[in-house]
């Protein structure tokens, strides 16, 4: 392993999982100085139902809480003023989130705002305030996360707010709260899972701390995630995916964004797909390309996204082609079991040839050469790959 | 269009009913303790090990029903009451939440289960912990019938049966008469 003179790693995440963990959540919350938190959710049936399952927990304790129940679609800035505007009037103290995704990033930005005292999210800074300056943040998924619930970034409204401190400080993983989605949403979280921990191992900034945590988050993944996604899940397969989601969030947080990551999410607009969609196709063939410039790291995968015996059955020189043989099989998979709405290639994603340069240089990618960007997106949109002779960038 | 946000607050709740259970529970498990200290011998050298005096407490986090056993400076060892304020606790021992300690003290997830699980506190001197929960765990094999004993203690200890029988007689005995 690369050993770099410098290694900075940190998980404000503390996560609870398992059963009745909700039942720990009102002595977290008390330790962390809050006893009323406002709940944020979407107002449907089964989130009124997950509620009062809250409420009894916390209520049994001594605890209160307020409930904003809305149906934010897309959430923009008019949320997080609204929000903000009932925590501050009904005296909370907390931010609980019953749900994932885009109802988590508004949570993070409500939390900032109330935090930094501030009235509108222009006058936000994400950077500047330590952990203890912001109020406490659980998450409380109710489906399958999306794999950024746990990471320091929220997105609204077309702009992404970043910064170490607005990860949450809670995750919280009862299997009477999370829920069943659908199997393209499964497969969305297993592909930025599986990304995010794989890029995390293999970027410059790797490191012990956060290899041993991204390579968790890949073994949970790989052993729970085609269980949710070809319908054969049990409430622990979904527990456990959920699990390693959040702890890929980590990893992700403690390494530069990778690849296939980043190309993901500047192609995601135009192809009008969740970027774990795109994240899935692209990351084979990051992983190939860094095999053929002579990445011996991409071997390491193999143990976790395929257990010991296999790594041990595998010669040292066929592990990585290994690793990108076994992603582009899920990716088949996958295809498959969702009908098609999980993309084997970016043609299927629905991008034009001509989309792709969205996401050369010039535009968000800028650093790298711009030639192994086209080869990267040309082979992803037609799905070419699996070319075993050794390519050497310059 | 902006989301309009329905707001609700959400009190405390008052569980009677788990209370009711679990105070009787708790008031005859700390008479249980003081009584097999004084009828079994195993009991009295665990509590010789504990500083004198020495009080320790067993309750349901953050004001729920407890009991409060202390060893006195004369080395016997007496139920103190079933509240904690106010008294000078060396060993407390807090289950995290009310349902937790439901689900134990209806044998439905052992001591030991609980303790692996993260759902008790202790504030003290955790060597202190150890002949504490051994001595919970005793007091448990007496009061309840093998069946039910099996469920809340990780081990049945192999005691001859009369020293069972026996034991549980007088300890049963001691505990309604509290002395």
């Amino acid at each position: 392993m690369h050993l770099p003179e410098l290694v900075e790693f940190v998980n404000p995440v503390k996560t609870l999982c398992g059963r009745r963990a909700l039942e720990h959540l009102p002595f977290e919350l008390q330790s962390l100085g809050a006893c009323k938190p406002l709940v944020i959710r979407s107002d449907d049936a089964a989130s009124r139902d997950r509620l009062r399952l809250l409420a009894r927990v916390l209520g049994q304790a001594g605890l209160s809480l307020g409930d904003a129940a809305g149906t934010p679609g897309h959430p923009g800035p008019s949320d997080v003023q609204d929000l903000a505007a009932i925590y501050r009037d009904k005296d909370c103290d907390a931010v609980l989130v019953l749900g994932q995704g885009a109802l988590v990033d508004l949570a993070k930005l409500v939390n900032l705002t109330v935090s930094a005292g501030a009235l509108d999210i222009a006058e936000l800074d994400t950077g500047g305030r330590g952990l203890a300056g912001l109020r406490p943040l659980g998450v409380i998924p109710t489906g399958v996360p999306t794999g950024d619930e746990t990471t320091g970034s929220a997105a609204l409204a077309g702009k992404t707010f970043r910064g170490p401190r607005l990860a949450p400080r809670l995750w919280v993983l009862d299997p009477r709260v999370l829920g069943d989605d659908d199997a393209a949403t499964t497969a969305d979280c297993f592909w930025t899972t599986v990304t995010h921990a794989a890029e995390a191992m293999l970027g410059p900034g790797a490191n012990a701390l956060n290899s041993s945590c991204a390579a968790a988050a890949l073994k949970l993944a790989a052993a729970y995630g085609p269980a949710g996604i070809e319908g054969r899940a049990t409430p622990e397969d979904r527990l456990w995916l959920a699990n390693g989601a959040g702890l890929a969030g980590v990893a992700f947080d403690n390494a530069p964004a990778g690849l296939a990551h980043r190309l993901a999410v500047a192609l995601a607009p135009e192809a009008r797909q969740p970027a774990g969609r795109l994240m899935g196709v692209l990351l084979p063939h990051v992983l190939e390309d860094a095999m053929h410039s002579g990445d011996d790291h991409v071997a390491g995968l193999l143990q976790p996204l395929a257990g010991i015996a296999v790594h041990a059955a595998t010669p040292q020189d066929q592990r990585a082609s290994q690793v990108v043989a076994r992603l582009r099989q899920l990716l088949v998979r996958f295809y498959l079991a969702t009908g098609g709405r999980t993309p084997r290639t970016l043609e299927d994603a629905g991008l034009a040839p001509a989309a792709l340069e969205t996401a050369v240089p010039g535009g968000p990618v800028a650093e790298a050469p711009e030639e192994r960007f086209r080869e990267i997106l040309a082979a992803a949109w037609g799905g070419r790959g699996g070319d075993p002779s050794p390519r050497r960038h310059p | 269009m902006a989301t309009r946000w329905e707001y609700r607050d959400h009190g405390p709740i008052r569980e009677i009913l788990r209370c009711a259970y679990l105070t009787p529970m708790l008031w005859f498990m700390g008479r249980a303790v003081a009584a097999a200290a004084a009828v079994d011998t195993d009991v009295r050298r665990e509590f010789d090990t504990l500083p004198t005096p020495f009080t320790f407490a067993l309750g349901v986090w953050p004001a729920g029903p407890a009991m409060v056993v202390a060893k006195g400076a004369d080395g016997r060892v007496r139920y103190r009451g079933g509240r904690t304020a106010g008294v000078d606790i060396d060993l407390l021992m807090q289950i995290k939440h009310l349902e937790t300690a439901f689900q134990m003290f209806t044998f439905r997830e052992s001591t030991a289960t609980a303790f692996a699980r993260n759902r008790l506190l202790v504030q003290g001197d955790v060597a202190n912990a150890v002949p504490v929960a051994r001595v919970l765990d005793m007091t448990e094999v007496y009061l309840l019938p093998r069946v039910i004993a099996r469920l809340a203690v990780k081990r049945i200890p192999r005691w001859k049966p009369w020293r069972t029988w026996i034991g549980r007689l007088r300890i049963y005995w001691r505990t309604l008469w509290g002395y």
